[in-house]
């Protein structure tokens, strides 16, 4: 048997070995405080330095541009705390249904403080409908936060064209790019985006580092106050080590970006084998707008967490929108915003991939969920 | 750098005689050899090796071998290494006495000082307890937060399946719900249920929850069967996270659903059906919530939501629950005079629950002895207690009260 196939990288990925050995030396020798003034400490502060340039060029952004955060929540909480800041007479905002709690709870929150938030529906493809998104515009928005592309179904959101549209109406616009980064080119030269948050552990850099990107000419507030490091922006001693390993991350992702084609093709291998394998299984998602590596698919009449398990007695991770793993009772937000039916939200099982997945890990996959399903099937008291 | 398999090989000897040597049993050096697929003669090398360390006694005769004569906290993998591999850093300006000329001028002799102290430090903060530990946990981890039990069986259930002769067929749940439990009894004449079936559609617990309740009604007889409650099935399975409770819930309720439908009665559950809906989104009853309340003690709304779902998706009738709760509680006090603990005690309940408890108190205190309500400010209680051994006194009211009344609560004693 195979000792782990991890498919849950929409979850956490893996820390690239050489994130890991970028790392080390700033836990050990390399201790000292970039904002000293002796050589010791100017030497971490020119590694930091480089890091924001190896960060910056991922997005095609300007290095002043990225402040570093704790992880994508902050940067999330961040952008939406700034831009309440700097326009207090605005007092409205939009989001969409199926953000990550890391908005959808900050919206939620700001609602409860007497703002009112608009959470855009999708249709059973999990897309937007952008007259919707046009009516809901106005002068009185504070701010729009879109995801880059959701997390359960890899569906992705048109923030080039949604952001052009907020700024007609002189509209500030975030998006949450955690899961695209390093899946796709995100190009902040073109993309007439405002802030982008993101992630170090979805790109194999570790958790507990963030960065937010705030474009120059757009007016800030911080979040998190005290000293001067992030030119103000963000204070608290610079978590050097992960710093680098973000940077470090972000230039194996530049330098990996053309294997996501191959990464897309293992995920269609995956997803075509499974449809023909196993009856009344679905896809979820847009499939002609997603990221290469997620693929999201519900099988009939079966419970999601029963599935897990399953899987991971022969070493598969990955997870599910059911209700018992939700961490609610009900099937996660995403798929009930989409309509999918009861009979296949809660029998959906993400599967996503990363480009360390090898073609015999989906093969193992291939060859062992049709059992699975078959085996909880006969259990259950649904047949049709 | 490669370690040698003497290291390797004896790092596996010793975690099993740290497993198996418990209360001096000894462990066999062939049976290890056997079951970890190593010579013995190559062993028996190893074990020679590690005699300086003094950690190993040797049993002769039958049933002979060896034990750990050191408890396992006390071996440091630091001294495991140096006795089987030698030195760990060889380099000769790391020797106690450094011979190594260029010594004052080498740039690199603080990087492998360095690098040799972090692997020294590290080897010297695990022992085999930690390794022990580490492999206790990994065979004792199941899946997530179930028992063994409820992992047996959900992999491998009892009585899966429809049965063709069913004459009782009871029904729970429904695919939106999340869970759904279908139960086919077959009942003799004289009312026992000779065999069960199940078919479930649900998570791991409910799938263990239907398995386990059919090993408990075959051969029971109707009048018992009713009596089963889905605390027997949660004993039976050693527990289930509190968020799963509902799983066993619907098990109880399936099983009545059956044996009502045997008897040609509606099939639906009977608190479901005489009751007043609360919960819209999974469709339970006042009469239902009451049920759980009262047959597994319960004292919060969430803790209603673990148990019956009611609540758990919109959260719209949390305040109807909360009502329910308080009514049950209300009762249940009054009709066994100790309710169950509650969390927020106005200060006039608190005060005549604290006298209460005080006056029913006598085995506590003693003859003569005496305790009286000084004052009540909020959750702190202060009481004059006429006694010898006052602290003690003090100490047991205290305990009483907080199981009885309100888990907060600080008794104080007061002149």
């Amino acid at each position: 048997m195979m000792e782990r196939v991890y498919l849950d990288n929409n979850a956490t990925t893996a820390i690239a070995p050489e994130v890991t050995e970028a790392m080390l030396p700033f836990f050990t020798s390399s201790y000292a405080n970039p904002s000293s003034m002796y050589s010791f400490g100017g030497e971490v502060q020119h590694s930091l330095t480089k890091a924001r340039e190896e960060v910056a060029a991922l997005f095609h952004a300007e290095p002043d541009e990225i402040i570093f955060t704790s992880c994508g929540s902050e940067s999330d909480n961040t952008a939406f705390w700034s831009a309440i800041a700097t326009q207090p007479e605005k007092r409205h905002l939009i989001t969409t249904a199926v953000e990550h709690p890391a908005v959808l709870n900050v919206a939620a929150y700001w609602e409860r403080e007497g703002y009112s938030v608009t959470r855009l529906p999708v249709d059973s493809f999990g897309r937007i409908d952008l007259d919707e998104y046009k009516r809901a515009l106005t002068p009185d928005t504070a701010l729009v936060s879109v995801m880059f592309a959701n997390n359960e179904t890899g569906t992705l959101f048109p923030v080039e064209e949604m952001a052009s549209m907020a700024h007609e109406m002189g509209v500030l616009f975030h998006t949450d790019a955690v899961q695209i980064a390093g899946k796709k080119d995100v190009d902040l030269s073109r993309l007439p985006i405002d802030m982008l948050s993101l992630s170090g552990h979805k790109l194999h850099a570790p958790k507990g580092i963030g960065m937010l990107f705030v474009r120059k000419n757009v007016l800030f507030r911080p979040f998190m106050r005290g000293g001067h490091q992030e030119k103000g922006r963000r204070a608290g001693t610079e978590n050097v080590p992960y710093i680098i390993g973000l940077g470090k991350a972000c230039s194996l992702a530049m330098k990996h970006m053309h294997e996501e084609e191959k990464v897309g093709k293992l995920r269609d291998r995956l997803e075509q084998g499974l449809l023909e394998a196993v009856p009344r299984a679905r896809v979820n998602g847009d499939v002609d707008h997603r990221l290469p590596n997620t693929s999201n698919i519900s099988f009939k009449n079966v419970e999601g967490e029963a599935i897990l398990l399953m899987l991971d007695r022969v070493g598969i991770c990955a997870s599910s929108g059911s209700a018992c793993t939700s961490g609610s009772l009900e099937p996660s937000h995403v798929l009930r915003a989409m309509g999918v039916p009861f009979s296949y939200a809660h029998g959906s099982v993400r599967f996503s991939l990363s480009r360390y997945t090898t073609e015999a890990e989906i093969a193992h996959v291939l060859k062992e969920v049709p059992g699975i399903i078959e085996t909880l099937r006969a259990l259950s008291p649904f047949k049709d | 750098m490669r370690f040698s398999t003497r290291t390797r090989y004896g790092l596996r000897f010793l975690l099993r005689l740290a497993l198996e040597g418990q209360e001096k049993k000894t462990v066999s050096l062939a049976s290890v050899a056997r079951d970890e697929g190593i010579s013995p003669g190559y062993l028996e090398q190893i074990v020679h090796a590690l005699k300086p360390l003094g950690i190993l006694a040797a049993e002769r005769g039958s049933g002979g071998g060896y034990r750990l004569l050191v408890e396992p906290r006390c071996i440091r993998l630091e001294d495991l290494f140096v006795c089987l591999e030698g030195p760990l850093f060889a380099l000769d300006c790391l020797a106690e006495q450094p011979c190594c000329e260029r010594l004052g001028t080498c740039g690199l002799h603080w990087f492998w000082f360095s690098f040799a102290l972090q692997i020294r430090c590290y080897l010297r903060t695990i022992t085999l307890q930690t390794l022990l530990d580490a492999q206790r946990h990994r065979e004792e981890t199941v899946m997530w937060d179930y028992t063994k039990a409820v992992h047996d069986h959900f992999l491998h259930p009892h009585n899966a399946g429809p049965l063709a002769d069913a004459n009782a067929v009871g029904e729970v749940g429904s695919l939106a719900c999340g869970d759904a439990l279908r139960l086919h009894l077959k009942i003799s004449d004289e009312g026992v249920i000779e065999k069960a079936g199940f078919e479930t559609f649900g998570c791991a617990s409910a799938i263990a929850s239907s398995s386990v309740l059919t090993d408990i009604i075959i051969g029971m007889s109707v009048e018992d069967a009713l009596k089963v409650t889905n605390n027997d099935i949660v004993a039976k399975l050693g527990g289930l996270p509190r968020e799963k409770m509902h799983c066993s819930v619907m098990g109880q309720e399936a099983l009545e659903a059956a044996i009502r439908n045997w008897r040609g009665e509606a099939p639906v559950p009977h608190a479901q059906e005489i009751g007043r809906l609360v919960c819209k989104c999974f469709g339970v009853t006042d009469a239902q919530i009451i049920r759980v309340i009262r047959e597994n003690g319960l004292t919060s709304v969430d803790e209603v939501t673990d148990y019956t779902k009611a609540g758990g998706a919109c959260g719209e009738c949390r305040n109807e629950i909360a009502e329910i709760l308080a009514a049950e509680l209300k009762k249940g006090s009054s009709d066994t005079g100790k309710g169950a603990v509650r969390k927020h005690l106005t200060n006039v309940a608190r005060m005549q629950g604290v006298t209460r408890i005080l006056g029913e108190s006598s085995d506590i205190l003693k003859e003569g002895e005496k305790a009286t309500l000084l004052d009540v400010d909020g959750l702190r209680v202060t009481v004059h207690i006429e006694s010898g051994e006052k602290k003690e006194r003090l100490s047991r009211l205290e305990s009483r009260i907080r199981t009885q009344l309100e888990e907060d609560i600080v008794l104080l004693e007061g002149e």
